[in-house]
This record gives structure tokens, sequence and C-alpha cells, in this order.
């Protein structure tokens, strides 16, 4: 009997139908538990489905480049998403054309904020100087990031890890600081979840409105420029 | 027609035709739907691979899905409006947009030990800047958006 059910286990793990529905399911978790939470966006349903996937493959002792084999299929469509992304911009084109020389200002000053800000703390509590500039390309969508760390003399990997959890700190802080600002404007909030937290935060700033979504994902595009060409000069600064 | 139904009108029940007339027609809208899926899928791929063979030829430090939004955007400009359904599903894909994050989320489990040696620092830099970032970029938008808005 155990032998039976060994052997559908190993059939199963090897193909990608138990890693799509495992990734399926445990977001649909994480968004129920937002829902049950009244949507507090401290209970961040792509932390939780990470949470719960990292335990579950811990627990069964299953590695991630297995599991990744099957999620691969989910990881790909983010590439189409992104070019998705420009329906929502384009419809909110006039209100883009009308605000521009804010955006650009906007996203260049939150760039150079991002990175200084990383900078800064991380020396000040003591990091070694490989994680510092690891940190310092955190704001931008993961591939920039990555490329940028790697030219800088950071650790490519640890960089991506810090790009996830921005993204996930963003989206779950976001609204919440914007709101004790008491600043309103969907145009200032999409903007800055979009240069902080790129596609994470702006998949959440899609679920609070289409012009908030569509100014953070504008933001996240143009972070992606002022990233590759402003960290490489903050960090040459460091020297 | 009417005349053929009243010449024989055993030969065709005309409740049961009409059903089957709306069935067949509520089938086709179904297929169209599904049709108009598949040139929204196509406009996004050959976007998205304009973007990486750009990346690819000019070697940029850009994800190639980035500068497929681009010309995205740019075709939409130039032919003036965005073709029929591409919103609504547009709208349905991005809805779901953080699930997409779920994979390479899990990857942080690789570099946990990465972590654990600075856990501390990094954190705290990471909590603070994202803060730090999220305010001061609201506030310039909040304030330079609200003077650029009026005429």
């Amino acid at each position: 009997m155990t032998g039976e059910l060994e052997r559908i286990w190993v059939y199963l793990s090897a193909s990608p139908l138990m890693a799509l529905t495992l990734t399926l399911v445990a977001y649909q978790a994480g968004v129920w538990l937002h829902l049950k939470c009244r949507r507090n966006p401290l209970v961040n349903p792509v932390l939780l489905a990470v949470i719960m996937i990292v335990a579950l493959l811990s627990f069964t002792g299953t590695s991630y480049a297995t599991y990744f084999e099957g999620a691969q299929f989910v990881h790909f469509l983010l590439g189409p998403a992104t070019v998705a992304l420009a329906v929502p911009l384009y419809q909110q084109f006039d209100l883009v054309k009308r605000s521009a020389t804010a955006i650009l200002v906007a996203v260049i000053c939150g760039s150079i904020t991002a990175g200084i800000s990383a900078v800064g703390i991380s020396w000040a509590l003591g990091a070694t100087r490989e994680t510092i500039l690891s940190l310092a390309p955190k704001s931008a969508t993961t591939p920039v990031a990555m490329g940028v760390s790697e030219q800088i003399g950071g650790l490519p990997s640890l960089t991506a890890v810090a790009v996830i959890l921005t993204g996930i700190l963003g989206a779950m802080a976001g609204h919440g600081i914007t709101r004790l600002m008491k600043i309103h404007d969907e145009r200032a909030i999409g903007i800055a979840i979009g240069v902080t937290a790129h596609g994470i935060g702006t998949a959440r700033a899609l679920q609070g409105s289409a012009v908030a979504g569509a100014f953070s994902g504008l933001a996240m595009g143009l972070n992606a420029i002022a990233t590759a060409v402003l960290i490489p000069v903050i960090a040459s600064m460091l020297g | 027609m009417v005349n053929f139904l009243k010449f024989d009108p055993g030969f065709l029940d005309k409740d049961e035709s009409v059903v089957k007339f709306a069935c067949a027609l509520r089938g086709l809208s179904q297929i169209l739907e599904v049709m108009l899926l598949i040139p929204f899928l196509i406009t996004l791929l050959v976007c998205q691979l304009i973007g990486e063979i750009t990346v690819m030829t000019f070697g940029l430090s850009l994800p190639g899905p980035v500068i497929g939004m681009a010309v995205l955007f740019l075709w939409l400009i130039v032919t003036g409006k965005s073709p029929d359904n591409f919103e609504s599903l547009s709208n349905q894909l991005l809805a779901h947009l953080s699930l997409l994050f779920v994979p390479a989320g899990v990857g942080v489990m690789l570099h946990a030990e990465l972590l654990e040696a600075e856990l501390v620092p990094i954190i705290l830099a990471l909590v603070v800047s994202t803060l730090i970032t999220l305010a001061l970029t609201a506030w310039i938008m909040n304030k330079l958006g609200s003077e650029q808005a009026e005429p």
C-alpha cells in the first residue's frame, strides 16, 4: 500500500501538475484569508502563498528546482502580463500626458531615494559592502535589479531576494502610507507604489483603482530605466 | 419560410427550431469570444518578442517585457484605439497579476542563508527604505501633479 502511494507520489512530483495546483491553491487560500481579514493589506496573498509553499516544500523535502519545473508555466505569464500593462496605461493616456513632468520628476527622485536610503541604512547598520551594493537596486523589477547588482559588484541572488521582499513590503504599505499622509490622488498613489515596489506593487495598485494601476505600471517601467542609469552612478560615488 | 412552415407544419417543430437557433447563436458568440482571445495573446507575445529581440540586439539592460509594454503602448497610440475586448481581456489577466509573482517569491527559500548572515540590517534597510521611498515619491507626485492638473 505504501509502495503504491510512493509510486504515485514519485510520478506526480515529476509532472508540472503538482507544482501548478499547489501554486494556485496556495494563492487562492491567500486571497481567501485576505478577504477574511477584511482586505487588511498586511495579510498579503503573495506573502501568504509563498510562506505556505515554502513550508510545504521544506516539509516534503522537495527542492525549489523541482517545484519551479511546474511553476514556470505561471512564472512565464509574467512577461505577457507586463506587456498587457500597456492597455490600462493607454486608457489613462490623457491623464498621463497632463502630468508628464510631475511623473518624470517623481520617478527620478523616487529612484534616487530608494537607492540612497537602502545604501545608507544598511551601511549605518554595519552591513558588508557586498550586501550594501546588493540592496541598492532593490526597487527595480527583478531582471534590471539583478543586472545592475552584478554590474556594481553586488550579489545578484541576494538582490533578487531583496527585490521580492521590497515588492511585498511596498504592496503591504503603499495604501496605508498615502492614507496617513492624507494623499488621495490616485496618480500619486500609483507612481509611489510603482517606483518603490515594481510589479508586485503594481498588481496591488491595480486592485485599488484603474488609475493607480496604470500609473504604477508606468512608474515601474520608468524606474527600470532610472535604476539602470542612476544606481551605477550612486554606487561609483561610494568609491 | 412562413409559407414553408404552413405548407408542411409537421416537418419542422417550430419551437424546437427556435431553441436550436438560439443555442447555435450562443455557441457562436462563445466561439467568437475565445477567438478574440487568440489575437490578444498573439499581440502580447509578439510585443514581448519584439522587446526581447530589441534587448538582445542593442545589448540593453532592460527586461524584454518592459520594452514590449512600450511597443504595445506606442502601437495603441498609433492605431488610435484599442481593439475590441482588449480592455476586458487585459483586465481579466491583470486582475490576477499577483499570482504570477508567487513562483519567483518561493525562490527566496534558495537564498535564505544569505539573509540569515545579516538579517537585521537587511530587513531594517528594506522596510525603512520602502517606507521612505513610498512617502517621498507620493508627496512629490501629489504636489507637482496637483499643480499640473490645473488648467
